[in-house]
């Protein structure tokens, strides 16, 4: 492995496996939140009844 | 833990302000290494290392967790031993997989199991996986408490296996090339630079990740009181 | 508490000798895995070049019987909580007003006494598939195995009481207990059993005491957190 490849190459683990994580838990807020918006709707439905 | 949001801004802020100073100093401050067949490949140290350190700090945290679960039950502390497990085996990939980038490219071998830090930094991931596996996706109480066990003594095997290794390697030697080296100051500079760097981002991911645990517990409530979806 | 321990142990080692469907399973299971370990390694004993056979035999003693000690002694390990927990007695020994540890060291006596004997037949296993005498080393031998045994179940023991409470209780058994025991009592164990066969048991003094203070912290370890997982 070339010198300044591996500078590269271990950059790149580090950097988008850390994006990636907070990618994955970006994605998984925003499905979590719209979840309880739409849950909120529903009790309140239930619960006028 | 409820602290507002500013703070979560202020982590990131800091986490990104260091992040550029340790690029900085680690790209372009510092001068190419002649002492290193591969001088470039030589600056992911300053990544490398810290990201170790800090995996170190997230298992201690594990540790933390699932000693005060058991001590006192309440279930926060469970959910913060589980982020911070999360966070810490990632890291610890980091680690496996830039230790070799760096190794190829210098003295060609990938991985060397006579250094007792690869070792340890092997079984300290593979515990911490087993951890999570353990652990699982879901939030029964139980399985919270039996992770918590072996958070435990999985964190207490770690020195053993290291004093262990350690002491087994130096009986039994194996004449390779050793990378000892002096650090001087601008270099601890540069590798405190990335401590700090890290351990501010390891905050931010472990809030983030436990914000995550936080709006799950509300979806599920709010499930239940539907009535069991 | 080590009376009531000691009771235990004998009712487990009772009720395993009436049916014996535990203890043969592991010897069996430890026949085939030294069975395979000697059709893998067929080609590099046709191509030694060693002077007799138990010389070239000699390296690949050690490993291979603490390999499958392990696997042979994690299938007991996991069957004797796997069985009180399915049949509701381990729930039985909860209500007994006695110190909950008491049960963790019976069943630690119960397991050591039932895999020291899977161990003894894998020895007997392995000198018949590859020919290969132990003479005078025997001794020597058979007191590593003691002690690495012992704290292999010590530590068995408590992961098994973790696992058998988790979904894929036998692969979780697995992937917990590894980690833990590859460099504190596998490697030990296996050095001080090579360099016995070659008669210096003297010059592993080192990995003997490691393998003794493990031991030591993983029975206080055990004693800490099983009440912990027994917990309802």
């Amino acid at each position: 492995m070339g010198d300044i490849e591996a500078l590269y190459i271990g950059f790149t683990i580090i950097w988008v496996g850390v994006l990636g994580y907070m990618l994955y838990i970006h994605v998984i807020q925003r499905k979590l939140a719209r979840d309880l918006t739409l849950l909120g709707e529903l009790v309140k439905k239930n619960e006028r009844k | 833990m409820k602290l507002p949001k500013q703070f979560d801004f202020v982590i990131l802020a800091m986490a990104f302000i260091f992040i550029l100073l340790t690029i900085y100093m680690a790209l372009i401050w510092r001068p190419l290494d002649t002492n290193f067949e591969a001088p470039y490949a030589q600056k992911i140290f300053y990544f490398h290392v810290p990201v170790a350190w800090v995996s170190y700090l997230a298992f201690g945290v594990v540790f933390m967790g699932s000693a005060q679960f058991l001590r006192t039950g309440q279930r926060h502390w469970d959910t913060i031993a589980f982020a911070s497990a999360e966070i810490g085996v990632l890291f610890a990939t980091f680690v496996i997989l830039t230790g070799p980038v760096w190794g190829a490219a210098e003295w060609k071998v990938y991985w060397r199991w006579e250094d007792t830090k690869l070792t340890i930094t092997f079984i300290l991931w593979l515990i911490y996986i087993a951890y999570l596996v353990l652990r699982g996706g879901t939030e029964s109480e139980d399985k919270a408490r039996l992770a918590a066990v072996f958070g435990i003594i999985g964190f207490i095997c770690v020195p053993l296996s290291f004093i262990s290794s350690r002491i087994w390697y130096s009986i039994h030697p194996n004449v390779v090339a050793t990378s000892s080296g002096s650090l001087s100051t601008e270099s601890g500079m540069g590798l405190a630079a990335g401590v700090v760097a890290f351990t501010f981002l390891y905050m931010f991911m472990l809030r983030k990740r436990l914000l995550i645990f936080e709006l799950n517990e509300k979806v599920q409530e709010l499930k239940e009181r539907i009535g069991g979806i | 508490m080590m009376p009531q321990a000691i009771t235990i142990a004998q009712k487990d080692i009772k009720t395993e000798f009436r049916t014996r469907e535990m203890i043969f399973s592991m010897v069996v299971f430890s026949l085939l895995i030294i069975m395979a370990f000697r059709f893998a390694f067929e080609f590099y004993l046709e191509e030694s070049t060693a002077a007799t056979v138990s010389e070239e035999v000699l390296p690949l003693v050690s490993p291979i019987l603490w390999v499958t000690f392990c696997f042979a002694g994690m299938l007991g390990l996991l069957t004797s909580f796997a069985k009180e927990k399915d049949r509701g007695t381990l729930d039985g020994l909860m209500l007994v007003p006695m110190d909950r540890s008491a049960i963790y060291f019976g069943k630690v006596l119960s397991n050591f006494f039932l895999i020291l004997i899977v161990d003894i037949a894998s020895v007997v296993f392995f000198s018949l598939f590859f020919a290969f005498d132990y003479t005078g080393n025997a001794v020597p031998m058979f007191a590593v195995i003691l002690l690495g045994t012992f704290g292999f179940v010590v530590i068995g023991t408590l992961i098994s009481s973790i696992s058998v409470n988790a979904r894929g209780r036998e692969v979780l058994f697995a992937i917990l207990l590894i980690p833990l025991i590859l460099f504190t009592i596998l490697l030990p164990s296996i050095t001080a059993t090579s360099l016995a066969l070659e008669g210096r048991i003297m010059d592993a003094q080192v990995e003997l005491r490691l393998l003794g203070a493990f031991a030591v912290i993983y029975i206080a370890l055990g004693y800490l957190m099983f009440n912990f997982v027994l917990e309802e």
